[in-house]
């Protein structure tokens, strides 16, 4: 990440708007950000997410779409601590709870993570989130009980191929590639224009040594949005490929 | 003109962040792992996964395979047993190996069940650990006390440390270096060892050498192979003498150069004096020289 990404500079949706005369409000920020969130540009999230607090600091989703971004950014212990300030003010917020417990698991606290996991659950409302943060929380601590949370996901969402995508984004962080391909491939049977979900099938059947199935799935997410910079850094990353990637790939679909 | 930063924009990972995020890979793998495995594996207390790395064998009995963990245990004994009395035999470093194998298969099975990701690099690492923590450091203490070395009558116990006495006709073990040869010494080439010899002389004591005998304070000894035809000495404060038995091979050395050489390595400091071997080890009897 270069030193000018975090910059918030208006973009063209913005401009275009504000030349229509229409000021962009706390809906039109959340739903940016949601969308940004589903096509995996979790930075642009976070900006979008911050925007909507700033008209509404009283928004818990967003509070928990920011958490959710720095867990899809990897950045862990900044999503606990974020976490942490949005749970000072949405103490039983399932959702923030829910986020926290998944952070913890992936940061190793996996009592914690547990802990909140049982408490998001306990909180009234039953959402596909909570029961695919249990899942995440429960892959961490390698419990077989996990996949039974990611059927309850699904049965809350049926059609949404947002919530086999995110399981899927799950699987592969634990290395589960061939159930993450699965959710995948799920996932672009309700969205094949789906970008974030070609790019996650092109990734598990990378990680799985299907080079070729890789290369399609790439070059399908490059087709639908030439501009990604994500599928052009996906097919960077396939040309780049030696054979030790080979080699594990191979170990991988033997070993799954 | 810059945009001030927004109160609600998250904090972000700072430089440091993939190494922690490898630590947290570490951890999130490990610790669910000892935390909560521990209560699923049979009888695995903390105590218990102790006793695992400290007693060979235990490690089956701790993740519930009883009959296992009591014949590997059995097995280890019987190995201890013959690597004491067996000490420096050949059988003794085959009953080493014995205990550590089975030390690591054990070790590697609770890990195997404590961290199954890792299952098949459990017992390797079990191994490279047990010889890391336990075996080589416990090779290292009991060779400060006990060193086996091969004599031409068997193997001979010797116990390491500097005797506070030391008086003619004590058989001690001792250090040979090889050092630069002196010109008498030029062609000649010692290798490192151990002697193995009785003291034939103390420090102050006259040492001459004769065609027929070597007589130490005017008492004959029966000369020794390679002893110098002539000449005499008497022996400095630190200095013993222990002629020493070599294998030579010598091509074409004049025998007054071989008996020089033999002279300046038979005259020992008390640094060079390893320990005094054991007469007895349990029923081995050491036929010294």
């Amino acid at each position: 990440m270069n030193r000018f990404n975090s910059l918030e500079f208006r973009d063209d949706g913005e401009s275009r708007l504000e030349a229509a005369s229409v000021r962009p409000d706390e809906a039109f920020h959340f739903e940016r950000a949601s969308a940004a969130f589903a096509d995996s540009d979790f930075e642009q999230a976070l900006r979008a997410y911050s925007k909507v607090l700033e008209f509404n600091p009283q928004n818990s989703a967003a509070w928990t779409g920011q958490v959710r971004a720095l867990i899809e950014l990897g950045e862990f212990h900044e999503a606990k601590v974020w976490a942490d300030k949005a749970l000072e003010r949405f103490p039983t917020a399932p959702d923030l709870l829910a986020a926290k417990a998944v952070a913890l698991g992936r940061l190793g606290d996996t009592k914690a993570a547990l802990a909140f996991s049982d408490a998001s659950m306990e909180e009234r409302g039953e959402t596909p989130y909570l029961w695919l943060a249990r899942g995440d929380v429960l892959l961490a601590c390698q419990e077989k009980r996990a996949a039974a949370c990611f059927e309850k996901a699904l049965l809350l969402a049926p059609g949404d191929w947002l919530v086999r995508w995110l399981a899927a984004r799950i699987h592969a962080y634990y290395r589960k590639f061939t159930t993450a391909l699965r959710f995948a491939q799920e996932a672009l049977q309700w969205n094949p224009a789906g970008v974030s979900v070609w790019l996650e099938t092109g990734h598990c059947q990378l990680a799985l040594g299907l080079h070729e199935l890789a290369l399609h799935s790439f070059q399908q997410a490059r087709e639908l949005s030439p501009a990604h910079e994500h599928a052009r850094a996906a097919l960077l990353q396939l040309a780049r490929r030696g054979w030790w990637d080979h080699l594990r790939g191979f170990w991988r679909r033997l070993f799954p | 003109m810059k945009t001030p930063p927004s109160p609600y924009y998250p904090p972000r990972a700072g430089f440091w962040s993939p190494w922690r995020m490898v630590w947290s890979g570490f951890s999130s793998r490990i610790s669910h792992s000892f935390t909560q495995r521990l209560g699923i594996v049979v009888g695995l207390a903390p105590w218990s996964l102790a006793l695992s790395i400290v007693l060979p064998g235990f490690g089956f009995a701790a993740i519930g395979w009883r009959r296992v963990g009591l014949a590997a245990i059995a097995v280890c004994a019987a190995a201890l047993l013959v690597f004491i009395l067996g000490f420096g035999l050949p059988c003794a470093t085959t009953a080493v190996a014995v205990t550590l194998a089975l030390h690591s298969a054990s070790l590697g099975a609770v890990l195997a069940r404590l961290v199954p990701h890792w299952r098949a690099a459990a017992a390797p690492m079990a191994c490279v650990f047990l010889l890391l923590a336990i075996y080589l450091p416990l090779q290292a203490e009991i060779g400060k006390f006990l060193l086996p070395v091969q004599a031409p009558s068997g193997v001979v116990i010797v116990h390491l440390g500097h005797p506070v006495r030391l008086d003619r006709g004590e058989v001690v073990a001792y250090r040979i270096s090889s050092r630069a040869p002196s010109e008498a010494e030029a062609h000649l080439y010692v290798h490192d060892g151990i002697g193995l010899e009785r003291l034939l002389a103390q420090p102050g004591d006259a040492v001459e050498f004769t065609p027929a005998a070597c007589l130490v304070n005017g008492s004959p000894i029966p000369r020794r192979e390679h002893m110098p035809a002539g000449g005499s000495l008497i022996l400095g404060p630190d200095q013993w003498l222990a002629w020493t038995s070599f294998a030579v091979r010598s091509h074409g050395m004049k025998e007054e150069d071989i008996a020089a050489a033999f002279l300046a390595h038979s005259l020992v400091s008390r640094r060079d004096i390893l320990g005094i071997p054991l007469r007895n080890w349990f029923w081995r009897r050491a036929v010294l020289p």
